[in-house]
Parts: C-alpha cells; structure tokens; sequence
C-alpha cells in the first residue's frame, strides 16, 4: 500500500477519494464519541464523577499527539536513508496537526488537573512529568517547523529537520512511561489503559471499563481519521507548491 | 442538557477547545491547499497564454 502510494501521481489521485472520506468518517466517529461519552455514559466516581467525561477529548488527542511524532519520525527517517521526496512532503504536513494535536492534549489536561488534582497552574506545567514530558513535544513539533523554514534550500532544511525528529522520537516513550516509572514527579495518574513497566501490580478489575473504553476508541478512530485527511490535504499543497515553483523556474529560465 | 454541576465549567470547556481547534486546523489545511492549487492554476493559465 505504501510503496503503491509513493508516486505522487497515485498519491494525488488516492487523496482526491480518501480526504472527503477520512473527514466524512472522522466527524461521525468523533460526535459519536462525544455524544456517548457525555450524554450516555453514566458518571466513573473512581475517576472523579462527571469530570471524567473530559477524558473523551483529552486521551484521544494525547494518543494522536505521540502517534503524530512517530509518523514524523519516520517518514523523517525514510527521507534520511532513501531520499523519497513523497516521505519528506508526508513529514512537513504531519509537523503543524502535530503541534496542534499536542496543544490540544497540553491545554485539555492542564485544565482537567485544575479540578481533578486541585493544583494550580505553576504545579501542573513544572510538577508533573507527564504534561512537562508532553510540553517538550510541542516544543519539538514547533522546532521542526521552524527550522524548515528557517533554512535557506529545501535539502539543507529537510536534512536539519528530519535528523531534529529522529532525535525527538526519544521523548515518546519517556511520555508513555512518564506516569508509571517515576511517581514521585507526577501527580497524573497512572495509564488506566495500557500500563508499562508500572512498578505496582493492579488490582483486579481496576482496567478501564467497556463502556468508557468503546467511547475512547470511537474518538481515538475518529481523530485519527481527521489527522490523517488534514496530513493528506497538506501534502496535496505541498505538491501543488512544488509544481509551481518548477513551472516558475521554466518559466525565469526561459525569460 | 446534562447537569454536571461543578465540572460543567470544565467539561464543556474542554469540549468546545476539542472542537473548535480542529476545525481550525481542518481551515488551515483547507486554505493552504486552496491557495496553493490557485497558484499552480494562475501560473499554468500564464504559461499556456505566453
């Protein structure tokens, strides 16, 4: 599928179909999310009543935000040692939803762990590990994007940003573990579902319900199917960009 | 409407910022390839009329 969709040609003609599609799909799964999660679902007192229902906007963008960066990782990585043009173009599109995506995340969990942890401002941005941890990937999308456009050819600025997100990458598992391996620096709580490395074993039954998780994922399906038709939507430009700026040096050279 | 009491405030607010940012970036990636498929339209016209 993906060496199918390496050529731009194929690439453009795909993205005609799949972006509709992927905003069409994604808008159903996201209200139907949300519709649930705050209408249907009834209150979990284990994760602080109705405030809980926050989780139905705040987990998916945070799963999106560190799924985004591997993607930008990776395609940085594939333009690295293979120098495909299209992987480079996929990379400079995942860059600003990225961001956004870890915005999302950053300003949603800072407002729930106003009410859920009582901690002010200061506390939460500097005493919790995981929201720091997530901060620094904000920061690493917007150091992408500005070191694209802050060098002068676009292979000196591929080449600085792609090594820049195959470093970061680093900073997506430290998220992942953040809340389970160190405690003491955080007052998130611990992943309710998929726990790594936790230190304490879980009581039985303590997972995340059915209910609440079904909700999770139609979110989780939904956002990702609206990154994907915003990243797909950005690569067109990036092509567009690209042919006129081929058509525009013809055209100088010819004058 | 559902009444959540003292997190309303908090879970509706978290749930329009879930919308509104988006359907901004949804306007951003619609503009740029708008204003980029406009430009390689303008540049061919030019190009077929020298």
């Amino acid at each position: 599928m993906l060496s199918y969709l390496a050529n731009p040609l194929r690439f453009m003609r795909f993205s005609r179909l799949a972006v509709p599609i992927g905003f069409a799909l994604g808008i159903v799964m996201v209200g139907l999310s949300l519709y649930n999660g705050l209408l249907v679902v009834p209150p979990d007192e284990r994760q602080g009543g109705d405030l809980m229902r926050a989780m139905f906007t705040h987990v998916p963008s945070a799963w999106l935000c560190m799924g985004l960066y591997a993607g930008l990782a990776g395609a940085s990585f594939v333009w690295y040692i293979w120098r495909h043009e299209l992987a480079d173009v996929a990379a400079r599109a995942i860059a600003p939803i990225g961001a956004g995506y870890t915005a999302l995340c950053f300003i949603t969990g800072s407002i729930w762990g106003q009410k859920g942890w009582g901690a002010g401002w200061h506390n939460l941005i500097l005493g919790d590990s995981r929201l720091m941890s997530v901060l620094v990937l904000f920061f690493l999308f917007l150091g992408y994007m500005a070191l694209r456009a802050a060098l002068e050819t676009r292979q000196k600025a591929a080449r600085a940003a792609a090594i820049l997100a195959m470093v970061g990458i680093v900073n997506v598992p430290i998220i992942k573990v953040s809340v389970d391996m160190w405690q003491t620096t955080t007052i998130h709580q611990p992943s309710s579902v998929i726990s790594i490395g936790s230190p304490e074993p879980r009581e039985e039954g303590s997972g995340m319900n059915p209910v609440y998780l079904q909700q999770l994922l139609w979110g989780f399906g939904g956002h990702t199917l609206l990154a994907a038709a915003m990243i797909m939507m950005l690569m067109r430009s990036e092509v567009y960009t690209q042919q006129a700026d081929r058509l525009l040096a013809r055209k100088l050279e010819g004058a | 409407m559902p009444n959540y009491g003292d997190d309303a405030i908090y879970v509706w607010s978290i749930t329009l910022i879930g919308i509104v940012l988006p359907v901004l970036m949804i306007g951003y990636s619609w503009l740029r390839v708008h204003l980029s498929k406009a430009r390689l339209e303008r540049l061919q016209q030019e190009e077929d009329q020298a």
